[in-house]
């Protein structure tokens, strides 16, 4: 069953230019420059009840500004939105009840109160029944690793503790489509990990339909099956991880280690030579040539160990970006 | 309901939050009442009569209108202009609650904390300083100022949340609402009694909403209102309320769209 459906999206912002300097800026008071900037050009994608998809793309690509119109607070420009089969920006009760949209640097939590107080507030605003209540908020908890300080006023718990109540909050009423919008940002390594398995157990749990925007890699590397890329705007993949891998990582690395001592020149004659720090050799290779490539070495020299490696995600992601703009 | 009556209850919490600093806040109302009641009280050790008050008249309209000012002027809709400009605003309009309701739950939070706190300390000063003061005993009156006293707190929301929409369009909230405020303090009587300026000006005065935020309640208390004043200040506090009203919804609407740039 379909979840969300996009179609055609697109979001313009009319923005007033204006150089530096102070004679400038008196000048804009009178004339000012107006620039419409296309923050989601033309985006269509289907996503699926249950699935759980990665957006990326460098800052200002529109991921935010889509997931904003997703979630029904911004108005798009044209094209059409169906999310459960709901127009987000009527925002109607029924649909706000559903979903939930998670901003990592944009807080609900009362500063100087408990979480609790909030959660509370958030009982009643989305009218769950006390017994539901307590079993979710023991779920969440315990998940998240929380329960004890949800006594705590906000102030006094540290960014990652506070994440982790922000998503308590906007999870208290089980919302079935939950667009997370850098969950992950500023937190350390170990919190990035705990916020992810947390995510996957949310999605698998409650069957919640995700998705995620995130420039941290292992974000998506980890929790994503499948990708949406996006830059200045444009959609420029959707598929799964692999199939990106396939499609854009069209030669793979192969490092050696070699017993016998080997110059530079030698190597070099071989070509596609990466780099060299004896007695580490990396050639990268184009796929096809992989193959033959490795019969040859391993004919010519007395190889100690061989390795054929993907390259890294980053590195892919980086050369789709780089295509995008020649 | 239920759940404004959850924001009413967090709104108290909140300011309960930081002890001292209430406590200093009340200290602050204290004192400012100390001195404008000193420096009036001085100056009726010269002559009986001041610009056509008497002394005790004078005194209760000072302590009466401290009072009522600190009820009325306390609002947490100055809130709602940084909640815009830093893009909080999302949180609420993300959740199934109704943005005006909301408000006015925090701004009622706001005033009844106030509003006890306020009564408390009055209630106090009169025990000690015992001044002469012009007790209100007349129940008609007294009902009567009641509902005036809540109007004016409605009248109040509606200017101070146009003044905070400001915020769909400007980062400079500040001034604008400092700017304002003077004005309204002064237009509303809490300088001085409005009907010390000539009759024209007065009459004029008497048009403008602020008139009907301080000046035209603590009239009603002092019982120096006819009934045919009684019926012009009402209908003038009526007609405004729905006028802003009207007005703050067209705002908020127009700024939302600037908000979510161009809806509907």
């Amino acid at each position: 069953m379909t979840a969300i459906k996009v179609a055609n999206l697109q979001k313009y912002f009319h923005i007033y230019k204006r150089q530096g300097g102070i004679f400038s800026a008196l000048r804009s008071l009178f004339n000012r420059k107006k620039v419409d900037v296309k923050a989601v050009d033309n985006i269509s994608f289907e996503i699926a009840q249950g699935e759980l998809v990665g957006f990326i793309g460098p800052n200002g690509a529109g991921k935010t500004t889509t997931l904003k119109c997703l979630s029904g607070l911004l108005y798009p420009s044209s094209g059409t939105i169906s999310v459960l089969g709901f127009t987000p920006f009527d925002r109607k009760t029924d649909y706000l009840k559903k979903i939930s949209l998670v901003m990592g640097q944009k807080n609900q939590l009362y500063w100087d109160l408990p979480a609790m107080d909030t959660f509370k507030l958030n009982k009643e605003i989305y009218e769950i029944g006390d017994s539901e209540f307590a079993e979710t908020l023991k779920q969440l908890t315990s998940l998240l690793d929380v329960a004890d300080l949800v006594d705590v006023p906000t102030r006094q718990l540290s960014l990652g503790q506070r994440m982790k109540m922000e998503l308590v909050a906007s999870l208290i009423h089980k919302p079935k489509v939950l667009f997370l919008d850098e969950p992950t940002i500023g937190l350390d390594v170990v919190m990035q990990k705990a916020m992810r398995d947390f995510i996957a157990d949310y999605n698998k749990k409650f069957a919640a339909t995700v998705i995620l925007t995130s420039h941290y890699m292992d974000d998506v590397k980890k929790l994503c099956k499948r990708l949406i890329i996006i830059d200045r705007g444009k959609l420029i993949y959707d598929g799964t991880l692999d199939k990106l891998v396939e499609k854009y990582a069209d030669s793979k690395f192969i490092s050696v280690e070699v017993q016998n001592r080997i110059t530079e020149e030698a190597l070099n004659q071989l070509g596609f030579l990466h780099s060299f720090e004896p007695p580490k050799a990396v050639f990268n290779v184009p796929r096809n040539k992989v193959n033959k490539f490795v019969s040859i070495i391993l004919n010519k020299f007395k190889v100690e160990d061989l390795i054929i490696q993907e390259p890294e995600i980053e590195e892919i992601i980086r050369t789709v970006f780089n295509r995008g703009k020649s | 309901m239920k759940k404004y009556l959850c924001v009413l209850k967090n709104t108290i919490l909140e300011f309960l939050a930081y002890r001292l600093n209430f406590l200093m806040w009340r200290v602050r109302a204290i004192v400012s009442i100390l001195i404008t009641y000193f420096l009036w009280k001085s100056v009726f050790m010269t002559s009986g009569t001041v610009l056509g008050y008497s002394e005790n008249r004078m005194l209760t309209y000072i302590i009466v209108m401290i009072t009522l000012s600190s009820i009325i002027f306390s609002t947490q809709t100055q809130r709602v202009a940084s909640e815009i400009n830093q893009g909080n605003l999302s949180n609420f309009l993300i959740r199934p609650i109704n943005f005006f309701k909301f408000n006015f739950a925090r701004e009622a939070a706001d005033k009844i904390v106030n509003c006890f706190f306020s009564l408390v300390e009055t209630f106090l000063l009169v025990l000690i300083l015992k001044p002469s003061i012009i007790i209100q005993t007349d129940v008609n009156y007294l009902l009567l100022f009641l509902t005036a006293v809540i109007l004016s707190s409605i009248l109040y929301f509606e200017i101070s949340m146009i003044l905070s929409f400001i915020g769909f369009w400007s980062h400079e909230i500040w001034a604008p609402r400092f700017l304002f405020f003077i004005l309204v303090s002064f237009l509303s009587g809490t300088y001085f009694p409005l009907d010390i300026f000539p009759g024209i000006i007065y009459n004029f005065l008497k048009l403008l909403p602020f008139t009907y935020l301080i000046f035209f309640p603590l009239k009603i208390y002092l019982g120096e209102v006819n009934f045919w004043q009684l019926w012009y200040g009402f209908f003038t506090t009526m007609f405004w309320i729905i006028y802003l009203l009207i007005f703050m919804v067209f705002l908020w609407k127009k700024g939302l769209k600037a908000y979510t740039s161009e809806g509907r």
